[in-house]
């Protein structure tokens, strides 16, 4: 049974000849504003988190001419390491290939290096090369990678999370061997025959460094119970650093014994007497920690 | 986040007044209760779907909004002609939810691994390959069999296996090219070298990866003797299409005015060259939201994943496009998500599933980033 009568079902049918191309056409606008406003509010998202997308920052110990020691590079998920600047982590040194190596973070294994054909890399003194496999040797929190002529340490920002797994438990106090490249080995991998081959940091860390203990009621430690799970895990982040170098169990806090580790060789000014006798070494950059500019950018 | 919801309510109350009144016009003329029914069913589903909160229901929002809006202009196309079609062509499409559910699951559980991948391209292998074991088998499941292919090789690829990436595509487009199925066969090499491509980063594997592709085309194509007059029976859509008015003509559409059997072209027929217009806007859209999902993401396998899926669809309609103006004379995939085809429809919303679940994916990451950020202070 037909509800409009045939004049009015006529009148309706001309509106809808204009009305529906009109709707049809809002819809496409409305869409189309839907998807902008949706990747406005990531980029509002996104920028509030500057480190958003990656696992960690990889510091620069030795490098080259045109790579100054302590530059440090955010470290994505997954990206190339190499010396052109297509790469995600651009490293002009000496012996780096223009594409050298891939990197892979794998939760609770680490940063997993597979380099290129004829590529080879050091991690902690290890070789690694294509044919290794690279869940055997992965680049964990504070491990040394030696690429060509470039010396890196890692610094994992995920080491606060459940992928805390990855994090193998720091020194307890810089090496002061004689061999500067030890200090900056950590883990029971280190080749023993092991030497950088282009030693810039010689002096960044002094003959006889002590490293200053934080005691633990300076720091500020939280139950990483509420933050990821983990029961025996817990953060101290003294006032200077805020960064993940002091991440210890809550066994190593309890310890009378208990020495934290510090192993940022920056965080140590080295003395005037050193900074004459290095007339060659190149200037250290002031560093802008991953954390200043959160609580900026989280300020603003 | 406030102006991005009332994006969202804008385009929901639009669906919403569009499509009751497409369906209620004539509801009105026949009084059938089916298009009543439709009227208030088809508005509301798009409503639930775009409103429901998204711990219950997670979909990339523009994404479906798009899926949708061309679901609806399916639907469209066959209301004045027959109101059973239009409900089996609505059941059809909410059927085909379930698939994007799969696909949005799939990518969130998916851990690439050998045996995983090397299931997937079995599972496309019998897809693509049963036509030729049953040849009485009616439903073409090419569209299915191709988007699990595209999972299998982004797998393949993650894991740095590229020689059985590279056979698994070329194994899917030897099978496409076997029941004469060039149109989705060249879809599926386009969409295979590009993937290698980009994911493998190695110019001797995508130039291998090509060169395969394009050799295979030319055996088939050239001493197999593929004969493109079996495919003559394409109809003269060039002309079909010079004929369609730009708005929708002034009488109404009887079913014996309507010469198509593409419900794209059933909508044109009946609604002008505007609808046509404006379902392939809708579509680039929903291409650029793919390649945005794809550029976001910090995994290469979902990147490959967002790229399959975004190539799959755009390179579908390109195909269909270029068919029905006559440049290829081959036969070619529907346009996606306006078909009849039940199997095409439920691998074009399990493509849209891929997005959905890269989507889902980014968003994870922001928010663990924000988590990380929190912590840090």
């Amino acid at each position: 049974m037909p509800v409009a009568s045939a004049d009015v079902w006529k009148i309706l049918y001309t509106v809808s000849r204009y009305l529906f191309p009109l709707l049809a056409v809002s819809l496409v606008f409305l869409v189309l504003f839907f998807i902008l406003s949706e990747s406005r509010v990531r980029r509002e998202k996104v920028h509030n988190l500057p480190g958003s997308g990656t696992v960690g920052e990889l510091i620069v110990l030795s490098g080259s001419r045109d790579l100054d020691v302590n530059t440090w590079f955010p470290v994505p998920r997954e990206g190339v390491l190499g010396s052109v600047r297509s790469c995600d982590l651009v490293i002009p040194c000496p012996g780096v290939h223009t594409k050298h190596l891939d990197f892979s973070w794998q939760d609770g294994a680490g940063l997993l290096i597979h380099p290129r054909t004829g590529c080879e890399a050091l991690i902690n003194g290890v070789p690694v090369t294509c044919r290794t496999r690279p869940a055997d040797v992965p680049l964990t929190h504070g491990a040394v990678l030696q690429v060509g002529s470039a010396v890196l340490r890692l610094h994992l920002f995920a080491a606060l999370d459940s992928t805390v797994s990855a994090f193998q438990p720091l020194p307890e106090e810089l090496p002061t061997s004689a061999d500067p490249a030890a200090a900056f080995m950590t883990g029971p991998a280190q080749a023993p025959d092991y030497v950088p081959p282009t030693p810039y940091y010689q002096n960044t860390v002094a003959p006889g460094f002590t490293p200053t203990p934080v005691p633990p009621d300076q720091a500020h430690v939280a139950d990483s119970t509420q933050l990821s799970g983990v029961p025996d895990r817990a953060f101290a982040v003294p006032e200077y650093e805020s960064s993940v170098h002091n991440i210890v169990t809550l066994q190593q806090l309890s310890s009378s014994e208990y020495v934290p580790p510090v192993h940022d060789v920056e965080a140590q000014p080295p003395s005037s007497s050193e900074s004459d006798d290095s007339p060659t070494r190149p200037p250290v950059s002031t560093r802008r920690r991953r954390s200043d500019r959160w609580k900026e950018d989280l300020g603003e | 986040m406030r102006k991005n919801s009332s994006f969202r309510f804008r385009v929901c109350a639009l669906l919403l007044v569009f499509f009751a009144c497409v369906f209620l016009l004539p509801a009105s003329r026949t009084g059938d209760p089916t298009l009543y029914m439709l009227s208030a069913a088809v508005p509301g589903a798009m409503l639930l779907l775009l409103l429901l909160p998204s711990r219950i229901f997670a979909p990339d929002r523009p994404s479906l909004a798009v899926a949708l809006s061309l679901c609806g202009f399916s639907l469209m196309a066959t209301v004045y002609l027959s109101a059973d079609e239009t409900v089996s062509q609505g059941i059809r499409c909410a059927a085909g939810l379930f698939f994007l559910t799969l696909g949005a699951v799939l990518v969130h559980s998916f851990r690439p691994s050998v045996p995983a991948a090397g299931l997937l391209v079995f599972f496309g292998f019998g897809l693509l390959s049963l036509p030729l074991v049953l040849p009485g088998f009616s439903f073409s499941l090419s569209d299915g069999g191709m988007a699990i292919l595209i999972f299998a090789v982004s797998a393949f690829l993650v894991l740095r296996l590229r020689l059985p990436a590279l056979l698994a595509g070329l194994g899917g487009i030897v099978l496409l090219l076997l029941h004469h199925e060039i149109g989705s066969a060249a879809v599926l090499a386009v969409s295979f070298a590009a993937i290698f491509w980009a994911a493998s980063d190695s110019a001797l594997w995508s130039g291998a990866s090509l060169v395969s592709a394009v050799g295979l085309f030319t055996v088939f194509l050239g001493p197999l003797g593929y004969s493109f007059a079996e495919d003559s029976g394409i109809s003269s859509a060039l002309s079909r299409l010079s004929s369609m008015p730009l708005l929708p003509p002034e009488s109404v559409p009887e079913a014996s005015g309507v010469a198509s059997s593409d419900l794209f072209f059933m909508l044109g027929e009946q609604y002008g060259v505007v609808f046509l217009l404006c379902a392939g806007l809708l579509l680039i859209l929903l291409l650029i939201r793919g390649a945005s999902l794809a550029l976001h993401t910090r995994k290469s396998f979902h990147a490959s994943l967002a790229l399959g899926a975004v190539l799959l669809f755009g390179l579908r309609a390109l195909v269909f496009l270029a068919r029905s103006v006559e440049l290829l004379p081959i036969s070619a995939p529907a346009f996606p998500f306006m078909t009849s085809s039940m199997p095409d429809l439920f691998a074009h919303f399990f493509l849209l599933g891929l997005l959905s679940g890269v989507s889902a994916r980014n968003e994870a990451d922001l928010e663990e980033d924000a988590r990380l950020a929190m912590l840090a202070r």
